[in-house]
């Protein structure tokens, strides 16, 4: 993993706590961690939640409901909860993405460093929802392209954001449950890998 | 159980934790004359129904909302899912609407 | 010679053998054939013994209603008891052994229990074993638990895995048959999701068992092309080997797939099972019909079997049950084997047809007006004897009888949710009720349509109904030609000729008479009847025999069976191995483990890890000569008071809080004040449930006017997040204020000792002055650390000692704590783990979880000048009642061992002068070794603690039955000024 620490003293490591990302590819897809990515949290105050979503919707280009994830050139921004939003962007670049965003926002909004709070990873391949309908609840079949959920996965609490539906996904799960995250995932892909074998 | 959440629809049970009685919405006033025993009440007194029963749900994996459920106790039939917020700002809006009259 | 019994035809592939075993002897059979089928097609009619009297049994039916033919299937780790013959589908290798027999099927020695019938009748537990009392646990249960019973388990861990998923659809079609085919063709061409689940491996249902046709082809034939087109539908889900094993709240239903038991052992990454949770917006019910039984003398002799099943082993697996067969039938149906097995060649000896207006339905000998009375054999069948209707008897030799007593539409899942089903006297039996689960319809055989085209019918007009309450609006299939047969039943529930047993449940060994007695000695509901005779209540849940006994109850009550009762179906319609219920939680995966940041640096050190909730933390971290833990702690604790240990706290909760009216906010959820902590100042904070007891403690510190981060106990912080949010959203949601927790998002150590500054002083970037002046105890705020690196500095110490804490972004904690490490090295730096975490606090006399253990309050604590009188906070007025403030109520004091012993935690206490029984004074709540001063000392409650410090009082342990003496003094064992944590 790129090391965009600002010093050279103290290096990061992955939330497996390895110097590079875990990847892993059974069957047709693939688990990828994803260390690159800065996360903030931005919840509207209650003089004006509505600026707020506009000022998040112009950096992406519009506006983002809850339940949906908004994709744009630098960011990522999904609803988590009513005037709650996550907002993701590249780490190497923007390890200060909370600073920005506060500064941005000032009084308007509470904004939350949650760079390492989460542990963001890419779930891809083809007919991807095998792997996925054996972990969690959603009717994935209604979550289109650029939605979000945050739901559970094995007892634990995870945001699932469909990137290309039945394609490629995100999983966001609290840092310290990254290994037994990987370990269910890997689990239902190696299932859903063997039973999409005919015997 | 599955429970109409009103921003996200319907969501699994599962995601959710219970409370109890949605009596616990109306905390008294601790300055009352009478809050001991307001308290006492409020604090240890339920009604069990068989039947409709309001009632606070957690959405605790979800968006961490809580809800104010109706709940047919006898049935697991589901009434109504407010948020909870929305229910304590509409009763102390009337509260205050009625005082002012 | 083997497969003697096996005819032409049938869904077999003869292409090729598979070998298997039953009993140590060895068979062989088809891809196809079940178990049951390649035995009978083996002429192998002794399945199994009967649970109470062990009498032999062979199979009665051809699906999973079957309640004789259970075996123990597999062996070693993977032997399954109680499988039912019927249902397990052979596979090369199989081996199964009969169960509840010894020595042998053939040759059982508690066959002997048979001759004592008389005594073993209803209720003969209660009446039996009831004197003496001591007799039950030692005498009696272990000798009816070898006698009665069940298979045996293999005693070993399963090997297996089990997955479980979840699945949503428009409409879930229960059973393929030709209604459930019908239901899904419908659905599925008017392009609404489908998922059509059947628990057999061959979809088809009845029409791979009857020789019908239908659309000019043969019912298999049009059952393979529909589920050909449905397979090649991407709307459709076809789950085969897949039980719908119940219909539960708001449309779920459970649904167990059977992956790899077609299989000797699943290959790897295989699981063995899924147990799917299936969202269904609307489903349609096709669980056909279960054929009933008429009881009569010996009806349970191998070689009796219900005629459906009968003519399902001829025309699907092409097996004669016997070479020469009878047929007992109240009904048109039942002539239906005989006319089948006549077609395939089989010597047919005679239909007895109770009816006596029967009608002539084939080229086989009929006796009508005609009733079984008696069967012949041992081992197996070899003969029935029938009253005719002139009065005579007549002996016909068979060695395989046919019974037909009507068909009982499988109504269980209907009843899932209190749904009762009602009397159709049409058929003598239930159907559906009007209360069905939400979104239920059901069709077919199920609804009591027994006919091919009334099944097809019923189907697609369920299916058109589901999915117009959806909105969807489907084209109803044109109903395919089929056969719209006559059914024309007599009601015949038992021969009523003959003193001997009349079998109605044959898994559980319930006669008649069973029946007929229960009611004379007064149990009246049928609910009552159930569990005294223990009629229906076997692994089959009495899908064969609970309309029998009912009808026998209604016969004594005088009353119609629906005025007796009805019959009530629970989860889950056959049995799931607890294995599948688990899923993948099992073992180490039972729940998720959380790691801390340091945690393979702690790895490396050789650290001992606790569980504390999800959370795996450093306990201790032994030495190289240390041979005891209590060595490590000594030592780690020690370093902590004459230099600088590093902990790592990152577990401890962490929740954000913002907002204009933060400050506010914590007013009200802490019982101390903090509208007036000044940014960079941490306060200690007690939280208190609204009934007035201690919740949870923690500090807060203030960054900003508006932002405080403030820390819940590890165990505590989903509890304490949750009861935040509630104070937030339903309490005070006119505040400003936002919540979210970062737990995860930082790294945090507590460095503590007297050298603590010193080596922090070593990392912070320089322009930030952390010296006593600049930082004072209980200071905070934001700095860098190492060049730039953005950190986090509390300075709050829970040892007592000169301390912070300091928190860095979680990706930079193992770094971190290396340096620390490393910068450490000349003040001899040590890591320390949980253990010694408890030493220090004890010895400082901070309250942690064994402290506010849900019966505390803040008065109990020595805290009760804390919950401030200024203001309103969560449980003020209720932590002022006299309950928790009686003078003699307790209070937290400090206890000193005065015998050289360790002080047990959880030991009671009693005043000196009074003797160590009954209601005590008080309880040790934490304990330890204090390396520091050198002997035991423990943190407590006792009753007006606080006014006896200097009394000895005695410290009681009656389960190990040791007591000790300890002296009652402050909690505060070091440092009482605090002039250490403020050097």
């Amino acid at each position: 993993m790129p090391d965009p620490s600002p010093t050279p003293r103290l290096s990061a490591r992955t939330a497996f706590g390895a110097t590079t990302a875990r990847l892993d590819s059974l069957g047709p897809w693939t688990l990828t961690e994803r260390p690159d990515r800065a996360l903030a949290s931005v919840a509207a105050r209650a003089a004006d939640p509505q600026q707020v979503a506009d000022r998040l919707a112009s950096r992406v280009g519009g506006a983002i409901a809850l339940g949906q994830l908004a994709q744009g050139d630098d960011h990522d921004i999904f609803g988590t909860a009513q005037n709650q939003w996550f907002v993701m962007a590249d780490h190497t670049q923007q390890e200060d993405l909370a600073r920005q965003l506060k500064t941005e926002l000032g009084d308007m909004a509470s904004v939350t460093e949650q760079n390492d709070g989460w542990v963001v990873f890419n779930l891809s391949g083809p007919g991807v929802c095998r792997v996925l309908e054996r972990l969690v609840m959603a009717d994935l079949a209604q979550m289109p392209d650029g939605s979000a959920q945050r739901l559970l996965l094995e007892h634990m609490n995870v945001v699932l954001l469909c990137r290309k539906h039945d394609q490629s996904y995100d999983i966001l799960v609290a840092r310290s449950f990254a290994l037994s995250l990987h370990h269910a995932v890997t689990t239902a892909m190696r299932s859903a890998a063997v039973l999409a074998t005919p015997s | 159980m599955i429970i109409p959440h009103p921003l996200l629809g319907p969501r699994d049970a599962q995601e959710f934790t219970y409370l109890g009685d949605a009596s616990l919405l109306d905390r008294p006033d601790p300055d009352a004359a009478t809050a001991a025993e307001d308290f006492h009440a409020y604090a240890y007194l339920r009604d069990n129904p068989a039947g409709q029963h309001q009632e606070l749900w957690f959405h605790e994996q979800g968006d961490r909302s809580w809800l104010v459920v109706t709940r047919d106790t006898t049935t697991h039939e589901i009434l109504n899912a407010e948020l909870a917020r929305d229910v304590v700002l509409a009763r102390r809006a009337a509260a205050d609407k009625g005082a002012d009259a | 010679m083997t497969q003697q019994n096996r005819l032409s035809g049938g869904q077999i592939d003869r292409s090729r053998t598979l070998d298997f075993t039953f009993d140590g002897k060895s068979y062989q059979g088809h891809p196809g054939d079940t178990l049951a089928s390649a035995l009978l097609a083996n002429a192998v009619r002794l399945m199994g013994r009967s649970f109470k009297y062990h009498r032999p049994r062979g199979v009665i039916s051809a699906g999973s209603e079957e309640p004789n033919a259970l075996v123990e299937l597999r062996t070693g780790a993977r032997q399954e008891p109680n499988t039912r013959a019927t249902v397990a589908e052979l596979y090369d290798g199989l081996s199964a052994q009969s169960q509840n027999r010894w020595p042998s099927l053939a040759f059982d020695a508690l066959g002997v229990n048979d001759l004592f019938s008389n005594f073993l009748t209803a209720g003969f537990y209660y009446k039996t074993f009831m004197w003496p009392r001591a007799f039950w646990e030692k005498v009696y249960e272990p000798i009816i638990r070898h006698a009665a019973g069940l298979g045996s388990l293999s005693m070993q861990a399963d090997p297996d895995t089990y997955d479980k998923g979840f699945l949503h659809c428009d409409l879930l079609v229960i059973g393929a048959g030709p209604a459930g085919l019908a239901a899904a063709l419908t659905a599925a061409r008017s392009g609404a999701r489908v998922i059509l689940a059947d628990e057999d491996f061959t979809l088809g249902g009845r029409l791979n068992a009857e020789v019908e046709e239908i659309d000019g082809q043969s019912g298999a034939d049009w059952a393979a092309q529909a589920i050909a087109e449905l397979q090649s539908l991407a709307n459709v889900r076809l789950m085969r080997r897949t039980t719908v094993l119940g219909a539960f709240d708001h449309r779920v239903y459970g649904a167990l797939e059977r992956n790899a038991d077609h299989f000797a052992a699943p290959a790897s990454d295989l699981p063995r099972q899924t147990l799917w949770r299936i969202y269904a917006r609307q489903s349609v019910l096709c669980a056909g019909a279960t054929e009933r039984q008429i009881a009569f003398q010996n009806n349970d002799r191998p070689g009796v079997m219900m005629a459906g099943a009968l003519r399902a082993y001829a025309n699907r697996w092409a097996v004669a049950a016997g070479q020469r067969v009878a047929v007992f039938t109240n009904n048109d149906n039942g002539h239906r084997t005989a006319r089948d097995l006549v077609a395939l060649g089989v010597d047919v000896v005679g239909v007895v047809d109770s009816r006596p207006s029967a009608p002539a339905l084939g080229d086989y000998p009929l006796f009508t007006g005609a009733q079984v009375i008696n069967t012949t054999g041992k081992l197996g069948l070899t003969g029935v004897t029938l009253r005719r209707a002139d009065g005579g008897t007549e002996h016909l030799r068979c060695s395989a009888l046919g019974v037909s007593g009507g068909w009982n539409p499988d109504v269980s899942l209907t009843c899932h949710q209190r749904g009762r089903p009602v009397w159709d006297d049409h058929i003598a039996s239930f159907v559906p009720g009007g209360s069905l689960p939400q979104g239920m319809h059901v069709a077919g055989a199920a609804a009591g349509k027994f006919s091919t085209a009334a099944a097809l019918q019923s189907g697609i007009d369920s299916a058109v109904a589901a999915l117009a309450t959806l909105g969807l609006s489907a084209r109803p299939l044109p109903c395919p030609k089929a056969e719209d047969g006559a059914y024309d039943l007599v009601p015949l529930w038992y021969v009523a000729e003959g003193k001997g047993r009349k079998w109605l449940d044959l898994q559980n060994d319930v006669t008649v008479k069973d029946v007929k007695l229960a009611h004379q000695e007064g149990f009246r509901s049928v609910e009552h009847l159930k569990r005294y005779t223990t009629l229906g209540m076997a692994t089959d849940q009495g899908k064969t025999s609970n309309l029998g006994g009912l009808a026998v109850m209604a016969e004594m009550t005088g009353q119609s069976i629906p005025e007796t009762g009805t019959t009530i179906f629970r989860p889950p319609y056959t049995p799931v191995a607890m294995g599948a219920l688990a899923g993948r939680s099992a073992g180490t995966d039972f729940k998720p483990t959380r790691r801390t940041p340091s945690h393979a640096w702690a790895e490396e050190q050789g650290a001992v890890f606790v569980e504390a909730g999800l959370w795996l933390r450093a306990q201790y971290f032994p030495r190289t000569g240390e041979s005891h833990w209590r060595q490590t702690v000594d030592r780690e604790t020690l370093a902590v008071r004459s230099s600088v240990g590093v902990c790592d706290v990152t577990t401890l909760g962490k929740v954000d809080v913002q907002g204009k009216d933060a400050a506010a906010f914590l007013n009200l959820i802490y019982a101390n004040g903090f509208s007036k902590l000044p940014v960079g100042k941490c306060r200690y904070g007690l939280m208190l449930r609204e009934d007035g007891i201690a919740k949870d403690d923690g500090t807060a510190a203030r960054l900003a006017e508006d932002h405080f981060v403030v820390t819940t106990t590890t165990a505590n912080a989903g509890p304490v997040y949750r009861h935040m949010e509630f104070v937030r959203q339903c309490l005070c949601p006119e505040m400003d204020v936002q919540l979210i927790s970062t737990t995860d998002a930082w790294a945090q150590y507590a460095v503590a000792g007297p050298n603590a500054r010193k080596l922090l002083q070593k990392l912070v970037d320089p322009e930030h002055d952390i010296s006593n002046a600049a930082f004072p105890f209980m200071g905070c705020g934001e700095i860098s650390i190492c060049g730039g690196l953005r950190a986090r500095l509390f300075r709050i110490s829970f040892s007592g000692e000169l301390a912070y804490e300091i928190a860095v972004p979680t990706r930079y904690g193992d770094a971190l704590m290396r340096e620390l490490m490393a910068q450490g090295a000349e003040f001899d730096v040590t890591p320390y783990g949980t253990e010694a975490l408890g030493v220090l606090r004890i010895e400082k006399g901070h309250a942690t979880a064994n402290e506010l253990n849900g019966q505390t309050s803040a008065d109990h604590l020595g805290m009760g000048r804390m919950v401030s009188t200024k203001k309103d906070s969560i449980g003020a007025v209720l932590s002022r009642r006299d309950g928790l403030n009686a003078p003699d109520g307790l209070r937290l004091v400090g206890f000193e061992a005065l015998d050289g012993n360790d002080l047990p935690a959880g030991s009671h206490l009693y005043a000196k002068t009074a003797p160590p029984t009954g209601a005590s004074e008080g309880w040790l709540s934490s304990a330890a070794y204090s390396p520091h001063l050198g002997k035991s000392i423990a943190l407590g409650f006792l009753s007006r603690g606080q006014d006896r410090l200097g009394e000895t009082v005695t410290v009681a342990n009656p389960l190990q039955g040791q007591s000790f003496t300890a002296r009652v003094v402050s909690p505060h064992f070091i440092d009482p000024e605090g002039e250490r944590l403020r050097a």
